[in-house]
């Protein structure tokens, strides 16, 4: 897995490319703690490259919520493949992460 | 023992030669044809004599040094000089000497002549051997067969063509040409050890060719006359190529030496450094990081004679100085705030060093606040691009830290990120096998968590499989008979693997047990347990989870969903194959009283021979081992159920098990993978 960070106009957007498993997780564990440590709270997540998502990547993500909600701050998912949808409406994770189809979508719902 | 056999061949030849001399000195057999033969005969045997027992000294002599042997040589070539120059000082000083002390005298400079030759010859001969192959070993011994076959044209009497001496020579050139420029004991001398031997060689070239002046002239000049009929050195191939060989080696080791001469300071220094390399992988090799650290610190500090420094060792992400020298920390936070320090070591462009090499210039430091005029940062990132420490290097002057030393630094970092990368793959080798560990435990817990029968009920049939995989996770089923017409059935995954993940399925169990003495409608059930769970679970885990409450007097089963995979349901009645569907988010993930928002409790009629398969993510997800890679996914189980639900629950499960084994065909070792079957047989 490879992630790629984008940072401009206030807003952190992270490329995840690849697979999003157990070992790779801990990297992205990384990525978001120095985004929450850099008051980064309003984090875009390109899901356009990402093949696959294991329980262990979405605990990252699960781990992180409350803690950006804290901050008044969001999860932004978007351009995800339906496999990687399906995972998530799987374990009811669509009702409390917001997931769009385009980056544009993503940016007006944050800046909104 | 070999060494007095071998001596007895010196005695032999000496014998011979001097037995031959007193038949010159008797000069009626030098006379005639017959004796000249009989004493050309002895010189021969002399000589073969001469060569075996100086080849063989050769052989078992110890010194390897060429030092020492051109020290040898020298020595006995300046005593050959002072004898053999006798009868030529004498015969300028015209001194009479009765013919019998004549050839004696000259014979016995002769003879002297003659050991030196064949003596440095044959100590050549470990030269030349120095890094041997067979190749040399057999150039060496033709050239032996040609110098007897040389001794040969000594014989008087026997008339021979002027060509066959001619052609010995060519052979012996031939010969002697590669021997001459095996000369790789030149790349192992020392230091001045070149100049030492450089200087033998130039005096043993003068000796050498003082010497043959003196062949020649003694030949050619006062005593052929006196008939002394030949003297053994006239048209002598044997010495002619004796001493030709010896010429040559010594003027090739000498040109050779002289060019190599400008050459061997870079060797050198290459060589030097190459040790000093394995020095440090040594000492860095056998410690732990922190002391690798400080020793690659202390060999840069040494190496680029710095005045003073210090270094960071990073652990957990946290810098520490550690060490520092000549420094005070005052002055290190300062300068540490003025070039940017921390800026420096984010750049993501990770560089190997930064060097400042004149500070005050560019207002760095002030006159008479600190000594120090030039720095050099050089960062240790380890083998995955973590900055693993800093080391600052200072020096009292400008432009202090030039390419060479900047570059040798860089090499000793390279080795120490070595030994990083060392110590890392040993902790992860440790980790691996505290894993596997860590998995057989889970295992353990998972068989015994786990019902693997189930006793005969009077409603319905359970079957159900386990299968564990390499790396074990949390699934779990379990039932509950809570009274005559009623039963809880549960089915779960614990988000990660290894014994924690057995761990929180044993906490699922305890919670599970618990709860359903309590009887509590499907989606409260949900509820109190996302509530029990919340707090012993860790925040990046969450459980999957379905529970189904039946109820045999109504003919009803109701349950809930928390996000584990759907139910697959075959209505006996409609006679199809179906998920259902439904809202339900996994324990764990909302922590709060907001998660009754996001279960949901249904109820479903029951028939007899309905059918419910309830599986783990491990069923749908396993691979297929063929190239496609595909996930056996929900369709497959879905007709598999299709295809079998006339057949007791026991055969269905046997037969979802042997469809998905044929699949993945064992393959699937990556989770592990559940399925309970359920099937109505009364009610």
């Amino acid at each position: 897995m490879e992630i790629r960070q984008y940072f401009n106009e206030g807003l952190l957007t992270l490329a995840i490319e690849g697979d999003l498993d157990a070992a790779s997780s801990i990297e992205m564990d990384n990525v978001i703690k120095a985004a929450y440590v850099g008051q980064k709270y309003h984090i875009l997540i390109n899901c356009k490259l990402l093949n696959y998502i294991s329980s262990a990547g979405l605990g990252v993500f699960i781990s992180y919520l409350e803690d950006f909600k804290a901050q008044r701050g969001s999860f932004v998912f978007f351009e995800m493949n339906e496999e990687v949808y399906g995972v998530f409406e799987l374990l009811g994770l669509h009702n409390i992460f917001n997931i769009v189809k385009t980056e544009t979508e993503a940016k007006n719902l944050l800046n909104t | 023992m070999q060494n007095r056999t071998n001596k007895l061949y010196l005695l032999l030849g000496s014998l011979l030669y001097w037995l031959s001399s007193l038949g010159f000195i008797w000069g009626e057999l030098a006379s005639s044809d017959m004796g000249q033969f009989l004493l050309s005969l002895l010189i021969i045997c002399s000589l073969i004599a001469h060569l075996w027992f100086f080849n063989q000294h050769s052989k078992h002599d110890q010194t390897f040094e060429a030092e020492q042997i051109f020290t040898k040589v020298l020595t006995f070539g300046i005593i050959t000089f002072a004898i053999a120059i006798v009868p030529f000082v004498l015969g300028k000083m015209d001194i009479l000497l009765t013919y019998k002390w004549e050839v004696i005298i000259r014979r016995f400079s002769a003879y002297i002549y003659l050991l030196f030759f064949l003596y440095t010859f044959t100590i050549y001969r470990k030269l030349m051997h120095i890094r041997k192959d067979t190749t040399i070993i057999r150039q060496w011994d033709s050239l032996l067969v040609v110098l007897v076959l040389a001794s040969l044209c000594n014989l008087k009497g026997v008339p021979f063509s002027n060509t066959f001496p001619i052609l010995l020579y060519i052979m012996g050139a031939i010969m002697l040409l590669p021997l001459i420029f095996r000369v790789k004991w030149i790349a192992l001398l020392k230091g001045k050890e070149k100049w030492l031997i450089l200087l033998f060689l130039l005096v043993l070239l003068t000796i050498n060719t003082a010497l043959i002046g003196l062949y020649v002239y003694s030949d050619l000049g006062v005593y052929t006359d006196q008939g002394i009929n030949q003297s053994m050195f006239l048209s002598n191939v044997f010495m002619g190529l004796v001493i030709g060989g010896v010429s040559a080696y010594h003027l090739a080791s000498f040109l050779i030496l002289l060019f190599y001469l400008p050459l061997s300071s870079v060797i050198e220094e290459q060589k030097s450094e190459i040790k000093s390399y394995q020095e440090i992988s040594k000492v860095l090799h056998k410690e732990g990081d922190r002391e690798t650290f400080d020793h690659l610190f202390k060999v840069c500090f040494a190496t680029t004679l710095s005045n003073s420094g210090w270094y960071i060792y990073i652990v957990d992400g946290k810098g520490e100085i550690v060490h520092t020298n000549n420094i005070k920390d005052v002055d290190i936070q300062l300068l540490s705030q003025r070039i940017g320090f921390e800026q420096l070591m984010q750049i993501e462009a990770k560089r190997g060093y930064y060097s400042f090499p004149d500070l005050k210039k560019r207002r760095y430091v002030f006159t008479n606040e600190m000594p120090y005029r030039s720095l050099l940062v050089l960062p240790i990132f380890t083998q995955n691009n973590s900055l693993k420490g800093v080391i600052c290097l200072l020096k009292d002057f400008v432009y202090g830290f030039d390419a060479d030393l900047i570059n040798l630094c860089k090499s000793y970092i390279d080795q120490a990120k070595l030994a990083f990368e060392n110590t890392r793959l040993i902790k992860q080798t440790i980790e691996d096998a505290r894993y596997k560990e860590e998995i057989e435990i889970a295992t353990k817990v998972q068989e015994a968590l786990i019902p693997s029968s189930f006793p005969k009920l009077e409603y319905c049939e359970i079957a159900a499989f386990n299968q564990s995989a390499r790396d074990v996770g949390g699934d779990y089923y379990d039932y509950s008979m809570i009274d005559d017409y009623s039963m809880a059935v549960v089915i779960g995954d614990v988000s990660g693997k290894g014994a924690a993940a057995a761990f929180h399925m044993a906490q699922m169990k305890g919670i599970f047990q618990a709860l359903i003495q309590l009887c509590l409608p499907a989606d409260n059930f949900l509820v109190m347990a996302n509530h029990s769970i919340s707090n012993c679970l860790e925040k990046n885990r969450f459980i999957t989870l379905i529970y189904l409450a039946f109820d045999f007097g109504f003919r009803n089963f109701t349950y809930s969903r928390a996000g584990h995979c759907p139910i697959l349901y075959y209505n006996a009645e409609q006679d199809e194959v179906s998920y259902l569907q439904d809202e339900g988010m996994g324990l764990g993930i909302i922590r709060n009283n907001s998660y009754t928002n996001f279960v949901e409790a249904h109820q479903v009629d029951l028939h007899v021979g309905d059918v419910i398969v309830l599986y783990t993510d491990g069923l749908v997800e396993g691979r297929s081992n063929s190239e496609k890679n595909e996930p056996f996914g929900y369709e497959r189980l879905k007709n598999c159920l299709r295809a079998y639900n006339q057949q007791s629950a026991a055969e269905i499960k046997t037969k979802i098990q042997d469809k998905f084994n044929l699949f993945t065909k064992g393959r699937n070792d990556t989770d592990d993978t559940a399925v309970l079957v359920i099937k109505i047989k009364h009610l």
